[in-house]
């Protein structure tokens, strides 16, 4: 049974409902290596690798399969393997380089992670010149993560983006926890996240999706601040507030003392946020947090999301993505779901 | 950078206390990956389940290849049990699969007109500059220093036989000709005294570097150390490589968690590392 995976997210034509969450991917560069070294370079050439290898044998047909052919340098036919996605989220952009946190920057935790790395990135110019180029050759969607210390620099960001026919669409970071001055404060903030959405939304056409943060005491407040402000779409959740502690130094373990929480433990959070964000504004919502197996992905459309997007399961398995995309079909055909769409917000009383 | 890095699950060969919270692992067919070289790592997974969710870093302490009935690449590493995911490690049993990412990193790149290395190693860290050793073979003569807590420690680490006492071993330069062609000189500090140097293997390097002329030093273990490495070479001008280390999320460059600062700018540890060249570190 053929199934219909294709999702609109607030205009944003995905083939299906997979995407990379914000600065878990970079730009996606390195988990395409790893993704073409799974399929051996080429779909012809992709075999079973082992008896132990079940889980990574569905990764690569994903890979194999979505991957599209294109010609490359040598006249060659080469497989991109990032065209196996929904599109592909990269990390978040400023205006400006910004050079990221000192210190200890990640750590694990129960089930989690938490992270302090700042929003390292080298600026939107120097994005525009070095993977920008790469990734309009990927056949693939590009959501642009913007960032920014003041409501000007996102704006400046969009603008310089705006000339660039390789991106599909701006995910605006107003809940990151990790930079002083920006991000979360944006996003805490109903009015303060209206006004940088309509600043941002005057400037483009594209796709204008709000990433939100669950440190605040009622997300529906800022969904529909936003929904009002003119957003497409709404992604949720960021990480969640939390710390370590050294008990040796007897300090935080990192120099901020905050960090962002991540991975499966926060994943009932996540859900709880999609599912009332969903019954509040009529947008549709891009979910995520603890993302790991094709029941989470489920889940999450059923809680009201209309595309899934993968973090920090990057980490603990760089296959995850191109696994999900292959197993999400697979578990549509089985339960007899001919469009995927049905899935969204199904969720019963 | 070579050999393709792969994601696969690998083979729990071996896994056992070598001495007092140290621990070796070995894996075997690690199939896709054709080599490692000295100075690379894979990222390990902490078993099955979702508790520990990221991989962890390991250099890869020696790599040969099986034949017979499961063939393949086969890896081993050290590791020191230091908290709750190396506990988790410590009890992963011998036949289980555990996901490997690899191999990983720039891995060991010493001037081809080397002549007279030294490998220092402080624990942990110098397990895999015994396989480094070989990988020099038109030098005149190659020295291996190990630092490390006691007997028990260098005799996991170095697995040089213990045809000498410690009466020999106080001497500090015992030359064996069993490695192949090229001489190899073996130096041992202890922090207690139990076997060579009573001291640090900094101290006994700085010794060393009285009587020998070395044109390259490689350096592995904590911190602290590599740093005084790093100044004795530089004091002297000798190119110094240093293998680091970080807290790791993704292991390929994505993630941005283990920066650390260079003269030239930012660079990642898994990615533009782990080993570097001593004196572009911002100690």
């Amino acid at each position: 049974m053929s199934v219909n995976m294709a999702v609109s997210l607030g205009g944003l034509h995905m083939k299906n409902p997979l995407t990379s969450a914000s600065g878990t991917f970079a730009s996606g560069r390195e988990y395409a290596a790893i993704w073409a070294a799974a399929t051996g370079g080429s779909l012809g050439q992709a075999t079973a690798t082992g008896d132990a290898d079940t889980d990574a044998d569905s990764a690569l047909l994903a890979v194999g399969a979505g991957g599209s052919p294109a010609a490359d340098d040598t006249g060659q036919s080469a497989w991109l393997p990032l065209s196996c996605l929904g599109a592909v989220t990269v990390k978040g952009l400023s205006l400006n380089p910004w050079s990221g946190n000192n210190g200890i920057r990640v750590t694990e935790t129960a089930s989690g992670m938490l992270n302090s790395i700042g929003l390292q990135n080298p600026g939107v110019e120097a994005f525009c010149s070095a993977d920008l180029p790469w990734l309009a050759t990927q056949d693939v969607p590009v959501i642009v993560n913007v960032s920014g210390h003041t409501a000007r620099e996102y704006e400046a960001v969009i603008e310089r983006l705006e000339v660039e026919p390789a991106v599909s669409a701006y995910e605006l970071n107003v809940s990151c926890p990790n930079v002083d001055e920006g991000g979360m404060s944006f996003g805490i903030d109903p009015s303060a996240a209206a006004e940088l959405t309509a600043g941002c939304r005057a400037l483009s056409k594209r796709p204008l999706i709000v990433k939100l943060s669950p440190n605040v005491t009622d997300i529906t407040e800022v969904a529909r601040a936003v929904e009002a402000a003119g957003a497409d779409a709404i992604s949720l959740i960021n990480t969640v507030a939390g710390m370590a502690i050294d008990v040796r130094s007897r300090r935080p373990l990192f120099e901020r003392a905050v960090a962002g929480l991540s991975g499966p433990a926060i994943k009932p959070i996540a859900l709880w946020a999609v599912y009332r964000v969903h019954q509040a504004v009529g947008l549709p919502l891009l979910g995520m947090g603890g993302v790991r197996d094709v029941q989470d992905v489920v889940e999450f459309m059923l809680a009201g999301a209309c595309a899934v997007a993968v973090g920090t399961a990057n980490f603990s398995d760089p296959m995850t993505l191109p696994r999900l995309v292959a197993e999400l079909e697979d578990w549509c055909a089985s339960e007899g779901v001919k469009d995927i769409q049905e899935l969204i917000g199904g969720v019963g009383q | 950078m070579g050999c393709m890095t792969v994601c696969s699950k690998v083979w729990v060969i071996d896994n056992e206390p070598v001495a007092d919270g140290l621990w070796r692992l070995t894996l075997g067919q690690l199939s896709g990956i054709e080599a490692v070289r000295p100075g690379q790592f894979i990222q390990l997974r902490l078993g099955e389940g979702s508790e520990h969710i990221l991989s962890r870093p390991f250099a890869v302490s020696s790599a040969t290849t099986l034949t017979g009935a499961s063939p393949g690449l086969s890896v081993t590493f050290f590791y020191q049990v230091v908290g709750r995911g190396t506990d988790r490690l410590a009890r992963v049993l011998p036949g289980e699969f555990l996901q490997l990412l690899g191999p990983l990193g720039n891995g060991w790149q010493p001037p081809p007109t080397t002549r007279r290395p030294l490998l220092i190693g402080g624990g942990v860290g110098f397990a895999q500059l015994n396989w480094y050793a070989d990988f020099f073979p038109d030098a005149e003569e190659v020295h291996l220093l190990i630092g490390a807590r006691n007997k028990a420690w260098v005799h996991a680490l170095t697995g040089w036989p213990s045809l000498y006492g410690p009466e020999e071993m106080h001497d500090v330069d015992v030359l064996l000709t069993s490695r192949a062609a090229v001489p190899t000189k073996r130096h041992t500090a202890t922090d207690n005294g139990e076997l060579g140097h009573h001291g640090t293997n900094v101290e006994l390097m700085a010794q060393l570097m009285e009587k020998t002329d070395f044109d390259y030093v490689a350096a592995c273990g904590p911190l602290p150390m590599m740093r005084q490495v790093a100044r004795l070479a530089q004091e002297r001008n000798i190119y110094c490589e240093v293998s680091l280390e970080s807290h790791m999320a993704c292991g390929i460059g994505a993630c941005m968690g283990c920066m650390i600062s260079t003269t030239a700018a930012a660079r990642r540890v898994c990615a533009d590392g782990p080993v570097f060249n001593a004196w572009e570190v911002l100690w």
